[in-house]
């Protein structure tokens, strides 16, 4: 697997930080070297995951409603306050898995904290 | 997938969060400095005011 294959989903501005217990609203892309699959999904994971089971949480990644082979779309998920983790002092990245399993991007770091600006 | 892939993988995520957070933290440094910088101002300002 070339690493170019880590980089097919993009997370868009990804925040330093985060409020713990508050919605969390993750935008990304779809470039065009990626078709997007009904059960592929994005989950929140803990720096230094080994497997894409370790995910925190997740969520299923939304279908676009039109999509033409071989183009870029843009996608967001919104993951509740009450599945996000708490200020726990860790650092957490977005990834996008796709059905088979596959890694597809992975986003900068962010933390949980209260009273910390994004 | 085979796992080597999975474990390419999350070697790769990891060198994306490293790199961003050793950035940030040279940023921080920084700005600790400056702080410093600032306090030391601000501390000889109350503490040693010039002859009048």
């Amino acid at each position: 697997m070339e690493t170019s294959n880590f980089a097919h989903v993009i997370f868009q501005n990804v925040g330093k930080s985060y409020l713990p217990h508050a919605a969390l609203e993750c935008h990304y892309t779809l470039t065009q070297f990626i078709k997007p699959h009904p059960k592929d999904w994005v989950g929140i994971f803990k720096v230094g995951w080994s497997t894409a089971r370790d995910y925190y949480t997740f969520l299923w990644s939304p279908l676009p409603d039109v999509y033409t082979e071989g183009t870029a779309v843009n996608r967001s998920v919104i993951f509740q306050g009450y599945y996000v983790p708490n200020d726990d002092g860790e650092f957490y990245q977005f990834c996008y898995v796709t059905h088979k399993g596959e890694i597809r991007g992975a986003s900068t770091p962010f933390q949980f904290r209260a009273n910390s600006p994004t | 997938v085979c796992s080597g892939d999975e474990s390419v993988a999350s070697h790769f995520a990891l060198v994306t969060a490293y790199e961003d957070i050793k950035k940030r933290l040279r940023d921080t440094e920084k700005e600790n400095t400056l702080l410093r910088k600032r306090v030391k101002q601000l501390e000889d300002k109350v503490f040693r005011p010039e002859a009048p």
